[in-house]
């Protein structure tokens, strides 16, 4: 039996092969896989052709089943830049692979515990839309957090 | 710039991850930021199960025990504290503490959110106007009443006994309970003074000194009226009576009782008390065991604190295993009757759910 491949497109409109049995993990594609067959590519417009690469990466992983929690653990900890995890956790996001959003996203809180206010703000890309007296209220009542 | 919002669900999914300091911290970090954190769908799908524990002079810890975290938390006073004790959990992550300020000094009764650390003070409590170095009071807290019985000394002249007031969150308002009762005697004491609410009804253990012996003391909350009950045979026979305390098993009212390398628990069932299970503990091949059981948990978790090596260990009862947590060298968990020789006592833990639950919403009166 020949295993049927699909076809992923990144926002940068590069495509990318994947077997079908190992893309079904991701929540999205098996509803797309459902409903019309996926015989066309599937587009990802919101992911870049460097993320799709890794998540096509972690998607063609053969781990037994009882080693794929320290897996993806590992997986992320290899890929420890703030602004490639943000990446990969939206990716997964949209592509409904839960494991791999929740291990993203906690290597980013993992990353970011220790950050001043400015350092979050910087890293997760936040504008600052706090005025001073505002901001002085929050770290009045929470002194201890600072 | 490319893709510059990072979606919610990401931003929420990460943030639910993180301990209370830090997000605290970050909801200075931005508007959006503050209304996601303060969510209550966020804060209660993130619903982090932490155990509060006091431990004298040293502070309130909140332990993580799935993150295997412990946090020492700030006492919300300037001062530092002789003596904490948690006398009462409320579902939304508020709990009730007793807070003594020095030796036999004034007591003070206050709501507290152990994640934001907001308080709400409730009331004073007069110093006791016993001298003896006792478990001077008995606490509780059921249906929206915190209830507490002084132990005071008797008095022969006016033949007065111990008194017990009832304090209503809801209202504000003092009661006292529709009969009198004598507790303990002259010098009986109060075992565990934080008593266990059950169906209705508050238990402590309490030790009835004209009787030479241990019994349960139960206080009807509904019905505002105090009996006594016989607690299992262990208790009554008085052997190793200081390490036991009582908690609830599948809804049932029951005892933990330590011995040198384990624990015993036995269960109130249709009137009586039957030895369920037995818990084995490491065994120590160089020196004595100093095990203490400090608290019954839902689940038949029971955290026993050891008191040589300075840890605490959650025993799983039903499914017989144990975790054991380090405690880091600054945290010493004293034991609940001081016998570290540090005189300070150690308050019971208690479990909670973190919220953000303003303890000025729950009482307003």
């Amino acid at each position: 039996m020949s295993k049927k491949t699909l076809t992923l497109m990144s926002k940068d409109k590069q495509l990318f092969n994947i077997e079908e049995h190992l893309a079904v993990q991701s929540v999205t594609i098996r509803n797309m896989v459902k409903e019309d067959g996926a015989s066309s590519v599937i587009p990802l417009p919101r992911v870049d052709s460097e993320t799709l690469a890794l998540v096509i990466e972690y998607l063609n992983r053969q781990q037994a089943p009882e080693e794929d929690e320290d897996y993806v653990k590992k997986f992320v900890d290899e890929r420890g830049e703030i602004p490639t995890l943000l990446e990969l956790a939206q990716a997964a996001l949209d592509l409904d692979i839960k494991k791999l959003m929740d291990a993203a996203c906690m290597k980013v809180a993992d990353l970011i515990k220790d950050f001043t206010l400015e350092e979050v703000r910087e890293a997760l890309r936040i504008e600052n839309d706090r005025t001073p007296e505002e901001e002085k209220a929050i770290r009045d009542e929470f002194q201890w957090a600072f | 710039m490319e893709n510059t919002n990072i979606p919610d669900d990401v931003v929420s999914n990460i943030l639910s991850r993180l301990s209370a300091k830090p997000l605290m911290r970050f909801r200075c970090a931005s508007k959006h930021w503050n209304s996601l954190i303060t969510d209550p769908g966020f804060i209660n799908s993130r619903s982090r199960r932490m155990i509060l524990m006091p431990s004298g002079l040293t502070g309130l810890y909140a332990y993580d025990p799935k993150h295997r975290d412990i946090v020492k938390l700030t006492y919300p006073f300037e001062h530092q504290i002789y003596k904490c004790k948690i006398i009462g959990t409320l579902s939304n992550g508020v709990v009730i503490l007793v807070l003594e300020k020095h030796y036999f000094g004034p007591r003070t009764c206050i709501l507290y959110n152990p994640l934001t650390r907001a308080t709400k003070k409730l009331f004073d409590l007069p110093r006791p106007c016993c001298d003896a170095d006792a478990e001077e009071c008995a606490y509780g807290f059921g249906q929206g009443n915190i209830i507490i019985i002084n132990h005071e000394c008797y008095n022969p002249s006016r033949n007065e006994h111990n008194k017990c007031n009832i304090f209503s969150l809801k209202t504000g308002a003092w009661t006292v309970p529709k009969t009198t009762f004598t507790v303990g005697g002259e010098s009986g004491f109060f075992v565990d003074n934080v008593g266990l609410f059950l169906n209705g009804f508050l238990h402590w253990i309490e030790y009835v000194c004209i009787e030479h012996m241990f019994s349960i003391l139960v206080f009807d909350v509904t019905e505002m009226v105090l009996t006594r009950m016989d607690g299992p045979r262990v208790l009554v026979d008085g052997y190793n009576q200081k390490s036991s305390v009582l908690g609830m098993l599948h809804g049932r009212l029951c005892l933990s009782n330590m011995w040198s390398n384990g624990f015993d628990v036995w269960v109130k069932e249709h009137s009586e008390w039957s030895k369920q299970y037995s818990f084995a503990l490491p065994f120590y091949q160089n020196g004595c065991p100093n095990y203490l059981d400090l608290c019954i948990l839902e689940e038949g978790r029971i955290l026993v604190k050891d008191g040589v090596s300075n840890q605490i260990i959650m025993c799983h009862l039903f499914e017989d295993y144990y975790d054991i947590f380090k405690c880091a060298s600054e945290i010493r968990v004293i034991s609940r009757y001081g016998i570290d020789g540090s005189g300070h006592d150690f308050g019971k833990p208690v479990e909670y759910v973190e919220s953000l639950v303003s303890p000025s919403d729950i009482y307003h009166v």
